[in-house]
């Protein structure tokens, strides 16, 4: 069947050739009906790769001591993406295990950008700077199939858990080796004798409790994790690292169920880099959901509001500044098994925009790829798109594609 | 009638939450929770009483697989465990003095879409005061968090 369709799209391709393309026409995206991961970084036009993702404080002090210069400018073009719940949280343990309260603590991510444009920028003022926040929560995720279940757990009683038996290993000797350290055993001895009295017997549990307390105790406290820190990271070897990232990424997720991501954002503009004289450049709000089901068949809508104040619009036959907002409903219909080659989408968006020489209209588009081997990719779209100016006749035919990538494997 | 039933019950359930709440056990490793850290070194207050203390490691999250190695002293409590240390007796407080718990945990972020963040939660109840001790790491992708903790028992 996969090796039907594959000569179908080959054949296809020779049909393509034979239709006038506007090469624009190409670039097209595909995968329209998806929630922006960063809303204030998409607002504000800046590529995946710039946008930081501070996983810890440290990191996070680190990324925005970099960006202004050690806190003495603003920065240049900066794009962070933060997880608060996860970044600043202490809380561990039984009390994040996933439910649906627990998983939109784990999920939502607040962005933010600042862009002050220099020469090179083609679609933003360059007179002027920008400032965008945004957020982007899954309240429902879906859950997991048998399949994906099951093959977790071969992994875990299989290669993971061999490598991680020679980790542990080495992390006993690695324990051993950070006990003899003399100046930690040092330490200990003396955190010890904290809990003797005089005549070096035993405290009572409550005057024992009552030293914990003490600002003596808690500087040795910290001076010993502190030190015991430092042994392991010196001391440590991570020699199984790549090895346990390797196995670890082999394993592909599939979920099922129910999902609603929501995603919104807002960027101001401020005129001549004035702050004091600023306005919204633009908005937007994503509400993205659906099913997928056990067969690999999925559906999807989105309603999207994004929202354009002063912007260049068509009006009769000329072009006027005005505020331009547009309102998308769509859905999407996806075939796409996991550990499959082959996947298959239909997407169909509505737009209605506030400019009377667009007023409503559409785009379809169906897309099928089949990934050859790593990293490569044929694939196949046809449509119509609502953009009228790209799509001839208010059609469109996008070749057969061949994608590849150069250099290292994704890792 | 059954309006009274109702509300008994509500109160009662009431006095549960506050009880339960009342006995939860003490975070003590201000230190390792500072740090953000993978690492405690650390002690807990016993006395000479017969009473049993037990222990409880909870490791990882939903999406993660852990390996867990604990030893009191020289005896092996749990070797190469793949899952959390259920809550188990390890011996009566005055049997503990001067012991020292050792625990190593190995967590590997396995699914990519569930959290990043690694964790590590040691209970330890009966002894002076029922104590938690919670660590945690967040990784990247796919990576890998080594949990070393050793407890002295005073």
């Amino acid at each position: 069947m996969k090796k039907l369709i594959v000569i179908i799209l080959l054949l296809l391709n020779y049909y393509v050739y034979g239709q006038v393309v506007d090469t624009s026409q190409l670039s097209f995206k595909l995968d329209l009906l998806k929630a922006p991961v960063s809303p204030a970084s998409n607002l504000l036009g800046f590529a995946v790769s710039d946008i930081d993702k501070p996983t810890d404080v440290s990191d996070f002090m680190v990324s925005l001591q970099s960006a202004t210069g050690a806190f003495t400018k603003l920065p240049t073009n900066y794009a962070i993406d933060i997880a608060p719940f996860l970044l600043f949280s202490k809380d561990t343990g039984k009390s994040r295990k996933l439910n649906s309260g627990n998983n939109i603590r784990q999920n939502l991510v607040l962005s933010f950008a600042y862009k002050n444009p220099d020469s090179t920028e083609t679609t933003l003022n360059k007179t002027n700077a920008y400032a965008g926040f945004g957020f982007k929560v899954s309240i429902l995720k879906g859950h997991y199939d048998k399949n994906t279940i099951r093959g977790f757990n071969k992994i875990q009683h299989v290669k993971l858990k061999a490598i991680q038996d020679e980790v542990l290993n080495d992390m006993s000797k690695l324990q051993e080796e950070m006990d003899r350290d003399p100046e930690l055993v040092a330490m200990e001895e003396k955190r010890r004798r904290m809990f003797l009295d005089a005549d070096g017997k035993a405290l009572a549990v409550d005057k024992k409790l009552a030293v914990m307390q003490t600002l003596e105790y808690k500087k040795i406290d910290v001076a010993i994790n502190e030190a015991y820190l430092k042994l392991a990271t010196e001391l440590a070897q991570d020699k199984y690292d790549d090895t346990l990232k390797k196995v670890a990424s082999t394993f592909q997720v599939e979920r099922i169920g129910w999902s609603l991501d929501l995603a919104g954002g807002i960027s101001a503009e401020f005129v001549n880099k004035n702050f004091d004289n600023s306005r919204v450049h633009n908005a937007g709000l994503w509400i993205s959901g659906g099913y997928a089901g056990k067969t690999g068949v999925s559906i999807l809508g989105l309603a999207r509001f994004l929202h354009n104040p002063d912007q260049v619009v068509p009006k009769d036959s000329v072009t006027e500044l005005a505020n331009n907002t547009n309102w998308d409903a769509g859905a999407r219909l996806i075939y796409s098994k996991p550990q499959s080659k082959f996947s298959a989408s239909l997407e169909c968006i509505s737009r209605w925009s506030s400019a009377a020489a667009v007023g409503q209209t559409w785009r379809l588009v169906f897309n099928a790829d089949y990934a050859l081997w790593d990293n490569q990719k044929l694939t196949f779209s046809f449509g119509r798109n609502y953009d009228g100016t790209i799509a001839k006749d208010g059609n469109l035919v996008a070749a057969l594609s061949f994608l590849t990538g150069f250099g290292n494997r994704r890792k | 009638m059954a309006k009274a039933k109702k509300a008994a019950k509500k109160a009662a359930t009431k006095k549960a939450a506050v009880k339960k709440a009342a006995v939860a056990p003490t975070v003590l490793n201000e230190a390792a929770a500072e740090l953000n850290s993978t690492i405690l070194n650390t002690v807990y207050v016993v006395d000479d009483s017969n009473n049993e203390v037990t222990l409880e490691v909870i490791a990882g999250e939903d999406g993660q697989q852990s390996d867990m190695d604990i030893t009191l002293d020289n005896k092996i409590l749990a070797d190469k465990i793949p899952d959390s240390f259920p809550e188990t007796a390890i011996g009566t407080n005055k049997k503990l003095q001067r012991k020292t718990l050792r625990i190593r945990v190995i967590i590997t972020d396995v699914l990519p879409d569930d959290s990043n963040v690694t964790s590590l939660t040691i209970i330890l109840k009966g002894g002076g005061l029922d104590a938690t001790f919670p660590l945690g790491k967040t990784v990247g992708q796919n990576g890998s968090a080594q949990y070393i903790c050793k407890i002295e028992f005073l």
